[in-house]
């Protein structure tokens, strides 16, 4: 989108603001950062596309380059774009894989081929968005995000991730078999070992 | 209280077979896993919990949350082997890696027992990937004091700077497994107990928790006492008189066995305050009651026991303890009675002195004991003798 500005200016289009609230749909919960050296701060980097600039909130990787994001969503949403900030420098993340549905993916099996795979370069204002492949990232209800190096440094330093797309819905996460019955009879209900274990009524 | 999936890791080593705890390690290991599943269960009926076997890295029972499962396996447990602590390890992170509830804080809890072989660049880059994979670990060290600090550091590298998920537990010989595992952070979540008040059974002493009912503790308490009391005078009485003398106690409470139960069990409490000599001492002396008492168990289920002690049963009693005394001089009993064989096996035991004085007094308790049924017996065959004639 065009803006009346100089060619020179910096300043990012405000009306990419509301695409990029898919951090609103996380499941912050059970979210998980894998190889961060103080605990918790994996989900400080997932927040509003205004607040991207902060420099208070990082994850920094413990020991060794390696990051990864185990990202459950509240639903199914479509992802679009990736914007990644990290540092000027060599500690910023220079690849990063991307998986959708997969939520036991861990470093062992993170090393084979992705689902995407997006070379990174320095962006330490978030000018950059990355496209998304819509082939698997239509419907996702889980994302993993691996970051395997840097531009050179010991460890890696991320400030914000920011992810586009679209919320398609919440879905139902176990299916669910219902048998309706008006009076019911033993005979129906075969049980193998009636012992199952101890039953306490408190 | 946060989801959990727990694998539980038992030492099923050789070692295993010591009885420093009572009755045996791996006993004592079984009631502490029954105590761990209950906790997890109790603070989230959904939490999962598996069995593995650290000699050989087999997973017993799959994460489940249904206790007949893993009980069952529990007790079938074979002793064997020796302890393969990466093995274990690497295994439960695997079964971790693979457990249903994905949303489930992962957790190892392992009961190590013997000692710990392991190559030390191994053991803690085994930290590192366990660190990296956010699994917490819980260690127990029960009966071992070699691999401790081993061990402790295997925790720092864990915990890293800020974490305290992980811990490390030192169990001394002697102790009751369970017990001690109550007041750790493995069973305590961080809001409070992981077990209700109510919780009995082998947690509690008496089975019934103090805070409860206080006064019904006190009073068992002072009954225990008094009943050691009692089962102690009788020890010093000497080992003669102890044969009519132990009808006395056990037909006043009623149940032999309950009486001779409590008094061995608050015997207990006292025997780690006595040294290693006396120690020994005492535990002739109790192998010699407990001698006498299977062959008054025996006689009672002959004679048809009245609550009250009669002159009638006294005697009885006592004569067919003699004639018994004299059929069983093959058994163990009289063995145990034979003061050379006593001392032999003595002699062979490390840390004890021979010659010190408590020992002296308990061999010559039994050479007395010895003389006294050789003089009766003596006396019978002459008196038998003398009606043949």
């Amino acid at each position: 989108m065009q803006h009346s500005c100089s060619r020179t200016c910096q300043h990012v289009d405000e009306t990419n603001v509301g695409q990029w609230n898919l951090y609103t749909k996380i499941d912050k919960y059970n979210l998980q950062c894998y190889n961060e050296k103080h605990d918790g701060s994996g989900k400080d980097v997932f927040r509003a596309w205004d607040e991207r600039l902060d420099r208070t909130k990082v994850v920094e990787s413990d020991d060794d380059p390696e990051l990864l994001f185990s990202i459950p969503f509240n639903g199914a949403v479509k992802l679009t774009g990736i914007c990644v900030i990290g540092e000027n420098d060599p500690s910023h993340p220079n690849t990063v894989k991307l998986w959708s549905n997969l939520p036991e993916i861990r470093f062992d099996n993170a090393r084979g081929k992705a689902h995407q795979e997006i070379p990174l370069t320095y962006d330490p204002s978030g000018t950059l968005a990355y496209q998304v492949n819509p082939a698997h990232f239509a419907r996702v209800t889980h994302l993993s995000l691996y970051f395997p190096s840097n531009f050179g440094e010991e460890t890696t330093r991320v400030y914000y991730i920011g992810l586009r797309g679209e919320f398609l819905g919440e879905v139902q996460s176990q299916v669910v078999i219902a048998t309706y019955e008006s009076r019911p009879q033993l005979k129906d209900h075969k049980v193998d070992d009636l012992l199952k274990g101890t039953h306490e009524i408190q | 209280m946060p989801l959990e999936s727990t694998i539980i890791c038992i030492d099923n080593s050789d070692f295993m077979r010591d009885g420093d705890f009572i009755p045996t390690r791996m006993q004592a290991q079984q009631d502490a896993v029954s105590l761990i599943f209950h906790a997890k269960t109790r603070s989230n009926p959904e939490n999962n919990v598996g069995l593995l076997t650290l000699s050989d890295g087999r997973v017993v029972t799959q994460l489940t949350s249904d206790v007949g499962k893993v009980f069952s396996k529990l007790h079938l447990l074979p002793i064997e082997g020796k302890l393969d602590f990466c093995k274990g390890i690497k295994v439960a992170n695997l079964a971790l890696k693979h457990r249903q509830g994905k949303n489930h804080r992962p957790r190892i809890v392992v009961f190590v027992g013997s000692p710990l072989e392991v190559d030390t660049n191994e053991f803690t880059k085994l930290a590192k990937r366990l660190k990296k994979e956010k699994i917490s670990i819980d260690i127990v060290v029960f009966g071992e004091e070699s691999s401790r600090e081993k061990f402790e550091e295997f925790i720092t590298v864990i915990n890293g700077k800020e974490n305290t998920n992980s811990h490390l537990i030192c169990v001394p010989s002697g102790a009751n497994l369970p017990d001690t595992l109550i007041n750790t952070p493995i069973i305590q979540s961080e809001d409070g107990s992981g077990l209700p008040n109510g919780y009995s059974a082998s947690s509690f002493a008496f089975g019934i928790n103090p805070e409860d009912d206080p006064e019904l503790a006190m009073a068992l308490r002072i009954s225990m006492e008094e009943q050691r009391r009692v089962q102690e005078a009788e020890i010093g009485r000497g080992p003669g008189n102890e044969g009519s003398q132990q009808n006395v106690p056990q037909s006043n409470t009623g149940t032999s066995s309950t009486s001779s139960n409590i008094g061995t069990s608050g015997n207990d409490m006292d025997v780690t305050r006595l040294t290693e000599d006396e120690q020994i001492a005492l535990a002739i002396q109790m192998s010699m009651t407990q001698a006498e008492n299977t062959n008054d168990v025996e006689m009672k289920e002959d004679v048809p026991s009245s609550s009250n002690t009669s002159n009638i049963n006294q005697q009885t009693s006592k004569t067919t303890e003699e004639t018994q005394q004299q059929q069983h001089t093959d058994t163990f009993a009289a063995s145990l009675n034979d003061p050379q064989f006593l001392q032999d096996v003595l002699r062979d035991l490390p840390g004890v002195d021979i010659n010190s004085e408590a020992v002296r007094a308990a061999l010559e308790q039994v050479q007395q004991q010895q003389k006294d049924t050789d003089d009766t017996d003596k006396s019978n065959a002459t008196k038998k003798k003398k009606d043949e004639k």
